[in-house]
Parts: C-alpha cells; sequence; structure tokens
C-alpha cells in the first residue's frame, strides 16, 4: 500500500490511534516489506472472502435450494442482497448447503461442463461446488482446532507454570505421555471409537494438539515468573492468582495465540491426510480432504490418456497447497518478525 | 550423566501406564457390541456378535480387561493382532526393521539438505540462496505428502508421459513394495538369511549385491515422499539458529580473535547452531514416524505405519495398544539418546 | 570411478530384468488381508483362494458351472432314501504335501475337527451344524456347546466304513449338501501331521480343550499339509508363497510358483498389472476398469452373462425400536418421523420400490453392464425365474401406492426418517439416494435422510433394529438358493434379527422348499416366492453387477466360478 492511500484511509475512517500505532509500528513495518508476507496474506484473505461469499459462488444444490426455501424461479434471490434469502444464506446457511449436489452417479469422474466447471469426481460430485464450500470447512476445522487446542493448552500450561512442583510434575508428565503418542495415530483411534464426522476430527486433532501449547506457555510463564515486573507486582503487595492473571498469562499469551493460529495451515493438512485414510467426513460433505480421497483412485487415466482426469486431483491439491501456503507464509513471516533475535 | 539416564529411563513405566491406560479409556467409548462387531468382516460373521462378546470378555469392566492385558503382557506376550493375524509382538518384530530402515533412509537426505541449506541461507543472508531456501522449505512444508506420494507413484512407477517412459532406464519402475517378486519367492524358499531385518544390510551380509540393490530401489520413492516435508522442517530451524549464533559474542570474539571467516562459520557457529537442529531432529524422528503411516500405505509398505493405519480403523484393540506402547517407548528412549547426544556435542551443558 | 560406472549399469539392468514377474510365477494382488489357512477357521475370500488350492475336498465345482460338482478326493457317492445318510468312496493314492497317505481316518479328522473347534468365527457349525449336530450352536462358549453337543454326536456324524469310504451321518436331509460340502472349510487336512504338530489329538478324552479354540494362535494358521496342486511355503500379513506339490495326485501344475501381495492401494494394483508385475489384480472399486481396459498386455475380461454370487439389497425393518432413535424422527406418523411399524403398510413398500430405478442404477452405477432382479438372490442359481416382472422406477404408481397408504393419511401427512449404509460403500449409498431423491421430488413432505455408519457400528446398530431402512448384502456359502431365499426372508433366517420381517405367505413357500428334495420342486416354489417378493414388496433387491476378472494377456487357463474366491484354480494356469 504505498502512502497516499494510506493517507486516504486514515482522513477517512479516522482509526483509533491504538489501530494506527500498530499499524507503523516497527514490527509491522517489516513485515510490510516482506514481499513473502504480503503474499501469504492476500492469500488467506483471499480465501476468507471464499469462504464468506460461498453461497454466491455456487449455485445450491436440491437440498439446500429446498431449506432455503428457494425454487427454480427464485434461484437468482440468492445473489441479490435486497432479498432477506441472500443473508439467510451467508449467515444461517442450512446444513444441508454443504453437501455437494451430485451431477451423475457414475463412478467415473466427467470431466469440466457446463453443470460442473471444474469438473466431477467419482460419483458425480461437483469439485467446483466441493472446493468453494469445503473453503467454510477449512477455516471451520482450522479455528475449532486451534481455539480448543489453544484453551486446554493455556488452562493446563498455566496451572502447570504457576504452580510449579508436584502439579507441574504431574501435568507435564501427562503432557510427555500424550506427546510420545504418535499425533496422527492417536487421532485415528480417537475418530474412529468417537465415530466418522466432522466435529470428531476436529475433537480428536485439539486433543492432539494442545501438549505443544501447553509446553510452550508454560515455559514463556517460567521466564516471566522471573521478570522484574511481576517482582514488582509482587512487591506491591499482588499475590498469587491476580498475579498470574493480570501480569503473567497476557504477557506470555500474546505471541502463542499468534503462533498457534498460524498452525490452521498445517491444522487443514492434518485433516485432509486423515480424510484420505478413510477417517473424515461423511460421504459428499464439502470438505478438501474428501476431495483429495476422491482422487485417490483417479490419478491414472485410461491407457494412452494417462492425464484423462488429471482435474480430480489437480484442483483440490492446488487449492489444499494454496491455503496452507498462505498461512506457511504468513507463519514464517510472523515469527521472524516476532523472533527477538533476527531483529 | 548416568543419574540423569537413570532418570529418564524411569519415566519408561509412566508412559507405559499412561499410554495404555489412555487408549484402553478410550476404548471404552464405544459399547461391547460395537466392539465386537469390529470382529466381523463380513455379513455372515455378525450372526453371533454376543458370542463374540464373550469370548472376549468384552462386556467386563475397562479395569478388568487392561488387567487381562497387563498379566498377558507380564508373561511377554502383547496379545493377538487380528489385522495381520499373528501376536502383536510377532508382528511389531517383522515390520520395525522395515520401518526403521526407511526411516533411516529418509534421515540422511533430511539432516543433509536441511544442514546445507540451513547453513548457506544463514551465511548469505537476504541473498538468493536465502530466499530460495525459505520458499523451498514453506513450500516443502505445505505438501500434503499423501499427495505427493501418489503422484510420484504414478509418474515414476507408471512412466506417465513420453519422457517419463524410459527415465533413467526405466529404473524407478519397480512395484511398491519391499522387494521384486522373484526375491520375495527366494526369501520365503529359505536360502536368504535374515541377521538385522534391514533389508540392505541384510543382503551384504549374504552378499548379495542384486537383491541389496533391488531393496534400495524400493525404497527410493517412499524414502522422497518422506524426506521432502521432513527435510523443510530442518532447513528453517537450522537457518535461524545459525542466524541465532552468527550474532553470539563468541562468534564475535572469533572474529575479532582474526580467525578466517570460514573457520568462524564451521568450526564454531555451526557446532552450537547444531543443537537445536538436535532438538528437532527428534521430532523429525517422531515426524518421520507418523509420516510412515501414510508413505507405507501409499507405497505398500509392509512397515509398522502401515500395520497402525489399518489397525486403528479397524478397531484391532491389541494392535493399537502394541503399536502405541511400541512407538511411545521409541520416542522417549530417541529423546533420551538425543539429550545425551547435546553434551557431547557441547560438554558445557549440564544434566540436573 | 568409470568401473563403479559400468558397475552400476550392471547392477541396475540386472535388477531392470528381474522385475516382471517371471514365467513359472503367478502373482496376484488384490486388497484382502489372509486371515487364516486353518479350513476350520477361515471364512474370507483371501484366505479362500489360497485354501481351495491347497486343501481340497470331497467333491468340487466342475470348472466353470456352480451346481454341476465332480469327484476331488471322493470318486462317487451314494445317499440313502431318506437323504440322511452319504456314503462316499474315497480317491486311492493320494499324498499330502508331509508325504503322508490320504485315507478315511482323515477325512474323519478333518470333519470332527471342524465340529469340536466349532469356531465362532469359521464357517462349520453354522454351515454343517443344524444338519450333522442338530444345532447351529458355535463353541464360543464351550460349556454351552457340551450342554447341546456330546462327543458321541460328532463321533457318529462321521463314520469309517474302511480306509477308502465314509460315511456320513445326518439329523436331517440336506438337498444342497455336495454345494455346502465343496466350501474350503471341509478341505480334508492331514491328519497324522496335525496330530504332531500339536493339533487336537483326534480323542474323546481332549476334546474339550478344543471346544472354541482361538485357531489363528495354533500351528495350522500358517502351516499347510492338504492334498492339493500347491502347498504354502511362507504366510505372514502381506505376502503368500505358494510352490507347486510335485507330487499332486492330477499331475504337477505348470507354475511352479504364486505369490499373493496384499496391496490396499488401488492405483498400485492398478500399475502393478500394467506394468507385468501383478498376473492379476483385484479392484475395490470396479470402475478402475476404464484403467484397464485396452492397456498393451493386459486383458479384462468382461462377460454379461457373469454373475456374482452376491446380492445386495434394501431392507426394511418392520419393528423398528424407536426409543431414543435419531432414526425415525419423532417416532409417530406426524410429518416428523415413522412409526415402529411404517413398513408393514403395503402400499408404503409398494410405493418405495417403484421409486427405485433398477435400469438406472444399472446405466449409472455398473456403467451399463449390470441386471435386474427378480428376487434377492443370485440369477445362476436353481428356481431363479427370469419371467417375474420387476419392480421399477414408475413416479405415477408411485404416488398412487403413497396416495393409498395409511388410508390416504401418509400423502397429507409426510413423513421423516433415515437410511443407513455402511461408510465406504458407495454402491449401496447410491442406491438410498437414488431413493431419497425421488421420494423427496414426489412430494415435498415425504424426507428421507441418509447417512452412513462405519461398519461395526452399522451391525451393531441394525442389531438393535434401530434402523428404519438400510442397505446391506449377502455373499454365498454355497451355490443353493436356500442360502439367499432363507437369509432374506424367512422369519428365522439372518436378516430376521434385524428386520423381523415375516410374510405368512411366503415363510409357507419357504417351509416347503427347504422339505422338497426335487430340483424340479424346489425350482418351483422358489419361482412362486420371487412372485410373491413382487407383490409384496418385502425389500428392495439391486440389480447384480457383471463380473469381471483382470489380468494379463499371457495367462491361460482363467474361468469364471464365482464359488470359488479365486474365480478359478491355480493348477489350470499356465502362461505363454
Amino acid at each position: 500500500m504505498d502512502a497516499t492511500k494510506n493517507l486516504e484511509l486514515e482522513k477517512k475512517e479516522r482509526p483509533e490511534p491504538a489501530l494506527r500505532r500498530w499499524w507503523t509500528s516497527k514490527t509491522m513495518k517489516r513485515f510490510r516489506r516482506n514481499p513473502l508476507a504480503i503474499t501469504g496474506a492476500l492469500m488467506v484473505i483471499g480465501f476468507v472472502f471464499i469462504a464468506i461469499f460461498a453461497p454466491l459462488l455456487t449455485t445450491p444444490g436440491r437440498s439446500c435450494a429446498r431449506d432455503l426455501g428457494l425454487s427454480r424461479a427464485t434461484m437468482q434471490d440468492v445473489r441479490n442482497p435486497l432479498k432477506p434469502v441472500f443473508w439467510r444464506s451467508l449467515v444461517l446457511t442450512p446444513q444441508s448447503c454443504y453437501t455437494i449436489p451430485r451431477t451423475t452417479f457414475s463412478p467415473i469422474p466427467q470431466p469440466p461442463s457446463d453443470q460442473a466447471v471444474l469438473g466431477t469426481t467419482s460419483g458425480g460430485y461437483d469439485i467446483y461446488y466441493g472446493l468453494i464450500w469445503g473453503t467454510r470447512t477449512a477455516f471451520l476445522i482450522g479455528i475449532f482446532v486451534v481455539g480448543v487446542g489453544l484453551t486446554v493448552g493455556v488452562i493446563m500450561g498455566s496451572i502447570s507454570g504457576y504452580f510449579g512442583g508436584r502439579v507441574d510434575m504431574v501435568l507435564m508428565r501427562f503432557t510427555d505421555v500424550v506427546m510420545s503418542v504418535p499425533g496422527l495415530v492417536l487421532a485415528m483411534v480417537i475418530i474412529t471409537v468417537l465415530g466418522q464426522s466432522i466435529f470428531n476430527v476436529m475433537i480428536a486433532i485439539s486433543l492432539v494438539a494442545w501438549p505443544n501449547y501447553a509446553r510452550v506457555l508454560r515455559g514463556d510463564i517460567l521466564r516471566v515468573k522471573e521478570q522484574e515486573y511481576v517482582a514488582g507486582a509482587r512487591a506491591l503487595g499482588a499475590r498469587g492468582a491476580r498475579v498470574i492473571f493480570k501480569h503473567v498469562i497476557p504477557n506470555a499469551i500474546g505471541p502463542l495465540v499468534i503462533i498457534a493460529s498460524l498452525d490452521i495451515g498445517s491444522v487443514v493438512l492434518t485433516a485432509a491426510a486423515l480424510s484420505f485414510l478413510g477417517l473424515g467426513a461423511p460421504l459428499g460433505y464439502a470438505d478438501w480432504g474428501q476431495m483429495i480421497s476422491f482422487a485417490r483412485n483417479w490419478i491414472l487415466g485410461p491407457p494412452g490418456n494417462p492425464w484423462a482426469y488429471w482435474y480430480v486431483s489437480f484442483w483440490p491439491g492446488l487449492i489444499i497447497v494454496l491455503f496452507v501456503l498462505g498461512w506457511n507464509l504468513l507463519g514464517d513471516a510472523f515469527r521472524d518478525v516476532l523472533d527477538p533475535r533476527s531483529q | 550423566m548416568l543419574p540423569f539416564i537413570i532418570r529418564r529411563l524411569f519415566f519408561l513405566p509412566v508412559v507405559f501406564f499412561g499410554v495404555t491406560i489412555i487408549i484402553v479409556l478410550l476404548m471404552q467409548l464405544l459399547t461391547p457390541y460395537q466392539r465386537a462387531a469390529a470382529f466381523a468382516r463380513s455379513e455372515q460373521q455378525a450372526r453371533n456378535l454376543d458370542a463374540i462378546i464373550q469370548q472376549y470378555g468384552l462386556d467386563d469392566p475397562w479395569y478388568m480387561q487392561y488387567g487381562r492385558w497387563l498379566g498377558q503382557v507380564a508373561q511377554g506376550n502383547l496379545g493377538y493382532s487380528r489385522v495381520t493375524a499373528e501376536p502383536v509382538l510377532t508382528t511389531i518384530r517383522k515390520r520395525f526393521p522395515p520401518t526403521l530402515e526407511l526411516a533411516l533412509f529418509a534421515i540422511i537426505p533430511v539432516i543433509g539438505a536441511g544442514i546445507w541449506f540451513g547453513t548457506a541461507a544463514a551465511l548469505n543472508r537476504d541473498k538468493f540462496i536465502d530466499q530460495l531456501t525459505r520458499v523451498l522449505s514453506i513450500v516443502g512444508w505445505s505438501l500434503p505428502t499423501f499427495v505427493f506420494g501418489i503422484w510420484l507413484l504414478v509418474i515414476f512407477y507408471g512412466g506417465l508421459g513420453e519422457f517419463l517412459k524410459d527415465f533413467a532406464g526405466g529404473l524407478f519402475r519397480v512395484e511398491p513394495g519391499r522387494l521384486s517378486t522373484p526375491y520375495i519367492i527366494e526369501l520365503a524358499s529359505g536360502n536368504f538369511r535374515s541377521y538385522t531385518g534391514l533389508m540392505t544390510i541384510d543382503a551384504l551380509l549374504n552378499g548379495r549385491l542384486d537383491i541389496f540393490w533391488n531393496a534400495i530401489l524400493h525404497l527410493i520413492l517412499p524414502v522422497t515422499t518422506l524426506a521432502v516435508v521432513a527435510s523443510a522442517q530442518i532447513m528453517r530451524v537450522m537457518r535461524s539458529s545459525l542466524l541465532d549464533t552468527l550474532s553470539q559474542d563468541y562468534v564475535r570474539t572469533a572474529r575479532a580473535k582474526g580467525l578466517e571467516e570460514s573457520v568462524v562459520n564451521i568450526k564454531h557457529a555451526r557446532r552450537n547452531a547444531l543443537i537445536p537442529v538436535l532438538t528437532l531432529a527428534g521430532f523429525v524422528l517422531t515426524g518421520l514416524i507418523s509420516g510412515v503411516v501414510i508413505t507405507e500405505t501409499i507405497f505398500n509398505y509392509p512397515g509398522l505405519g502401515q500395520w497402525a493405519a489399518s489397525a486403528a480403523v479397524q478397531l484391532d484393540y491389541a494392535a493399537v495398544l502394541g503399536f502405541a506402547v511400541f512407538l511411545s517407548m521409541v520416542v522417549v528412549i530417541a529423546n533420551l539418546l538425543v539429550d545425551v547426544m547435546y553434551g557431547i556435542i557441547d560438554p558445557r551443558i549440564r544434566y540436573d | 570411478m568409470k568401473k563403479f560406472l559400468l558397475l552400476l549399469v550392471a547392477v541396475s539392468l540386472m535388477g531392470l530384468a528381474l522385475a516382471q514377474a517371471p514365467a513359472d510365477t503367478y502373482v496376484w494382488q488384490a486388497f484382502g488381508e489372509v486371515v487364516s489357512l486353518d479350513p476350520a477357521r477361515a471364512y474370507d475370500t483371501a484366505s479362500g483362494e489360497i485354501l481351495e488350492n491347497v486343501y481340497e475336498t470331497l467333491f468340487t465345482y466342475d470348472g466353470a458351472n456352480i451346481d454341476k460338482f465332480v469327484p476331488a478326493l471322493a470318486t462317487s457317492y451314494e445317499v440313502s432314501e431318506d437323504g440322511k445318510t452319504y456314503t462316499f468312496t474315497l480317491r486311492e493314492g493320494v499324498q499330502f504335501h508331509s508325504g503322508n497317505t490320504f485315507s478315511c481316518r482323515d477325512v474323519e479328522y478333518s470333519f470332527e475337527r471342524g465340529m469340536v473347534t466349532a469356531h465362532p468365527e469359521g464357517a462349520v457349525s453354522y454351515l454343517i451344524g443344524d444338519q450333522f449336530l442338530g444345532t447351529q450352536i458355535d463353541g464360543s462358549d464351550p460349556e454351552a456347546y457340551k450342554a447341546e453337543v456330546s462327543f458321541e454326536m460328532i463321533d457318529n456324524a462321521v463314520e469309517c466304513v474302511d480306509d477308502y469310504t465314509v460315511q456320513l451321518n445326518l439329523t436331517k436331509a440336506e438337498p444342497a449338501l455336495l454345494a455346502i460340502l465343496a466350501y474350503t472349510a471341509f478341505g480334508i487336512v492331514d491328519s497324522q501331521w496335525a496330530i504332531e504338530n500339536g493339533m487336537w489329538d483326534g480323542t474323546e478324552a481332549t476334546w474339550e480343550d478344543w471346544i472354541g479354540r482361538d485357531l489363528t494362535q495354533e500351528y495350522m494358521n500358517d502351516k499347510v499339509s492338504g492334498t492339493g496342486a500347491y502347498t504354502v511355503i511362507s504366510q505372514d500379513s502381506e505376502t503368500t508363497v505358494a510352490k507347486r506339490f510335485d507330487g499332486y495326485w492330477g499331475g504337477a501344475p505348470a507354475l511352479e510358483n504364486v505369490v499373493y501381495r496384499y496391496v490396499d492401494e488401488q492405483a498400485a494394483n492398478i500399475l502393478a498389472l500394467q506394468q507385468g508385475d501383478a498376473d492379476r489384480i483385484v479392484l475395490g472399486d470396479q470402475a478402475g476398469l476404464v484403467q484397464l481396459r485396452g492397456a498393451p498386455g493386459v486383458t479384462v475380461y468382461e462377460n454379461e452373462d457373469w454373475n456374482p454370487t452376491s446380492v445386495t439389497t434394501v431392507f426394511f425393518n418392520y419393528d423398528i425400536d424407536t426409543s431414543n432413535n435419531e432414526d425415525v424422527g419423532s417416532g409417530q406418523l406426524d410429518g416428523n418421523g415413522i412409526p415402529s411399524d411404517f413398513f408393514n403398510d403395503l402400499h408404503v413398500r409398494l410405493g418405495f420400490a417403484s421409486l427405485f430405478d433398477q435400469q438406472g442404477f444399472i446405466e449409472q452405477v455398473y456403467e451399463g453392464k449390470g441386471r435386474a432382479l427378480t428376487v434377492g438372490m443370485p440369477p445362476s442359481f436353481l428356481g431363479y425365474d427370469d419371467s417375474v416382472p420387476i419392480r421399477s422406477l414408475d413416479l405415477e404408481a408411485a404416488e398412487a401406492h403413497f396416495r393409498a397408504a395409511y388410508d390416504g393419511q401418509l400423502w397429507d401427512t409426510g413423513f421423516e426418517f433415515t437410511a443407513l449404509y455402511n461408510a465406504g460403500n458407495t454402491t449401496r449409498q447410491t442406491a438410498l439416494e437414488i431413493i431419497k431423491e425421488n421420494v423427496e421430488f414426489l412430494n415435498p413432505k415425504f424426507k428421507m435422510n441418509v447417512r452412513a455408519l462405519a461398519w461395526p457400528d452399522f451391525l451393531a446398530r441394525t442389531g438393535e433394529q434401530k434402523v428404519p431402512m438400510f442397505a446391506l448384502g449377502w455373499g454365498a456359502d454355497y451355490a443353493d438358493p436356500k442360502n439367499f431365499i432363507d437369509t432374506f426372508y424367512s422369519n428365522s433366517g439372518f436378516y430376521s434379527a434385524r428386520t423381523s420381517i415375516n410374510f405368512p405367505d411366503i415363510q409357507a413357500l419357504i417351509d416347503d422348499a427347504n422339505r422338497a428334495t426335487d430340483p424340479a420342486e424346489r425350482a418351483f416354489y422358489y419361482s412362486e416366492i420371487a412372485r410373491k417378493h413382487y407383490e409384496l414388496a418385502p425389500l428392495i433387491a439391486l440389480p447384480t453387477p457383471a463380473a469381471y476378472i483382470a489380468a494379463r494377456s499371457n495367462l491361460q487357463g482363467i474361468y469364471y466360478n464365482p464359488m470359488l474366491s479365486g474365480e478359478f484354480l491355480w493348477k489350470n494356469l499356465s502362461k505363454n
């Protein structure tokens, strides 16, 4: 963004001084100068838009239209901001809209056509629809897993870091135990036991992800505890819980939240891997992992035309890579910026 | 150092009980009926689930089932894996060496490329090689292993496209698995002695260059799949930790002493930068073990990962327990080794 | 350096030359694990394919015919007047792989061993328990088993008249006995070898120890000694290696080695066949054949008359447990659910049957290669009657039936329920989705959801009678209509526990058919059952796909017998 635009922005919206301070801070300047970071940010923003406007970018399937109260004649209303159904489809999306419409029941993938612009997978599932709506699923999975993982991690980490001693030892041994089981396998067992659904995939990955956060936070708390302002607060008579909640956690948690939120990309990758192994969303649910697992048997074409089904693996593969890449570019830049060593 | 090692070894039983209790409790979320049904492969076998529940005592309280399992373990029996139709211990004995072989072969390019690129990037900060490393590491890190693996399989084994048809004389066109059919028959006939279970080493010990070569060919694709993602991580850590050490006092001192730049870089900085890499190597090992689940599934490689994948999906109780216990022990011991290596690299580190 | 390069090239060429499946070896790859090599325990296709080439039965299938039997270890047989005593004359001069000579005591031992162990996951008690011992109980609870079955009963069931004559004594007539005994569970094992290696010693003294014993942990789980043309030299979870048995009584087969590789990844299987690393593959997803048809060196044998002996059906549950059941909505006929006896209304069933598009299903799901069924059994079986009409998609008829259902009430109130299938089975899923789409199109007040459950959950939930409508199937244990009709339609059949099916008209015909021994008479009853199936629509039978065999073109001796786990026997194979 160039300077004049920035000025305009200031004039028009009069951003809060805090926001401006943040935008013009040294950290953000460094960040803005990094082309990789900008690319990553743009990619993630692009996906956010796709997720939000999924209903406008696709034509609803039969059940979805039914639940939105749309008939064939009123189908276009979904793109008209003046109609209530526009807002309903965006905000109170019926669950049935996440089911990918099938253009045919044929087990053989169909090439791009008017009906399905990116082609269909085996079973006639519309690839375009699945990818667009899958963006919402991806964000849901990412945000849920990081949110729950972080919450559990913060609780465990702060208890452990603050109390220390025996509590710390028990909790840390427990995290060690959880961490010593390979994550993917533990997640697989959890999903198999809980049953297959998107929700259970999210639960399983969160249950595997939290120990990392707990450890980082604990380490930070231990460090912050030694620092002067805590000692200062103590000296002023603040005690126990007050110190930990008013001073220690807020200081330690900031970087952790950023680091964790940048894990969204890899969380989505893990969910996709589970889907690939057959543990994921129900068949036909708009989910990238499932789109990839549809592609599993269809990378190879018929003899003489080996690339005939390229669209089945290419588009979902591309979208997943772009999504994860966006987050990782962002994450890399942020880690650089936050890392005092690389100043 | 010895007390430290002993203390860490005491952690093994904690992991053992922790891991097994977690899994046993998880399994209790299923009704006995569901767990019995997991035993049935066809409609036919579902006809008397009650009998199976009774036979395996699936409706007993969890601590009784756990106790029974512990009793077995005490007799050196980890139970029976239904997925492989053999005792869990036998399966582990058979399947650990292939996985280890895969991981060992993968770790060479991972550490090699990781350290080389990481060093080059840190020493030439913001130059081309640095940017390249960063892009490579981020892209490699973003690749879904499963897509990458299948693509490799189809392109190199399937020989897709005219160019690849005879690429390197069809060198990569070996079927997924561990060995080609004639060697499988030969091994089954019993003329080949297995010393270590690592096919490449056994082949050399048997003086069979052809089997050695065949085994190597079978390792290429899975090792590549595994290595690409893992080396991306190592590159990043190597780069940032080297940057860190380069800015530290003793390096400056060495420079001030007038030591030549390359000597400073390699002798002093890189050695210290290796410590975080070593930590990461521990992680990478765990990561590789997770990675083998998918890689082995795609390349039909008869290792622990493939077994774990089908055992977890089919709720093979004993197999999941045995696998989890075994691997968590491996992880704990590997981490212990890493910690001991710290002391060797940097004698200043104290264990307390 | 140059020398090193040369060496490298030489070694790589060596690797290359050996890459293809060798000419004296048959390599096949599929996605099933070999569970056990013990005939008393194995009950799956992958194990079955190995066993049918290793152990032989008294009579076996005549090539591709599933209803003609030819002598194998027996040379002839006689049946008593009442159909309860079978006397087999056994083949002389037959050797086991171990070198022992085959005689009547091996037959006696093998049959008795099956009944003594009565493994709950094996096939023996299920297939012959009723006919030989008067009960189908298995050995999962040894005490209960002993209470019903005595060693004397087992001992009397199979008697050696002399070294080469065996007599089977049944408790009731069994018209399908030869078909049943052709299954691998009744393969004859080498008794001397088995006893020497710690298996049951064949005496009453120890029989109790063996009831329900977990045979997968015993010697015979991965070691064999049969009379078949091949013997297994190595067996583990991913590879089985078999070698030609040179002492085979029928003459040594052409190919020396057989290697079975268990490969889950479909792409890997297809590529292996294309590259010549495998001689035959089985696909999990039949649609993958498009990736094989026309590949050089590969032949995909497809034949419209090849019908697999398995049938998939959509079942109605006649007595749904509606308590705490999310799949029946409100559990009432109020437009938001269905009552527990919903499918007892004839018009409801006829309505649903008129909404399933048989031909469309064949066109779309089976690529046009399949056949609609007049009744829930394989079309190649005795009594299958092509002249019986088949209900298929007919929206007008469906509307008329639904309007008539519940005295006209249903059409106005509507309903909602959930139909289930096991996750991953796309055929079953698609069948249910086709019905869903049509029923919801017919009347917006009709709501049908389709959901998947993992296999164990699916079995458990249908077993609890909670599922109103579900898609499941059956694979033939033996080539007789009884195996399907009883299973699907009888009020004491396998599925009755899941559907509470009970149609007195059909039940009477089933009982008649089971009493009859004359094939023509039996065929008549089964044809009548098919007509009742049309009239009453007790379940919806899905079309059966045309079978295929995908193999290398140079593999000779292939035929299609759906009752063999491997469709053909290895001993007939050769390569040119």
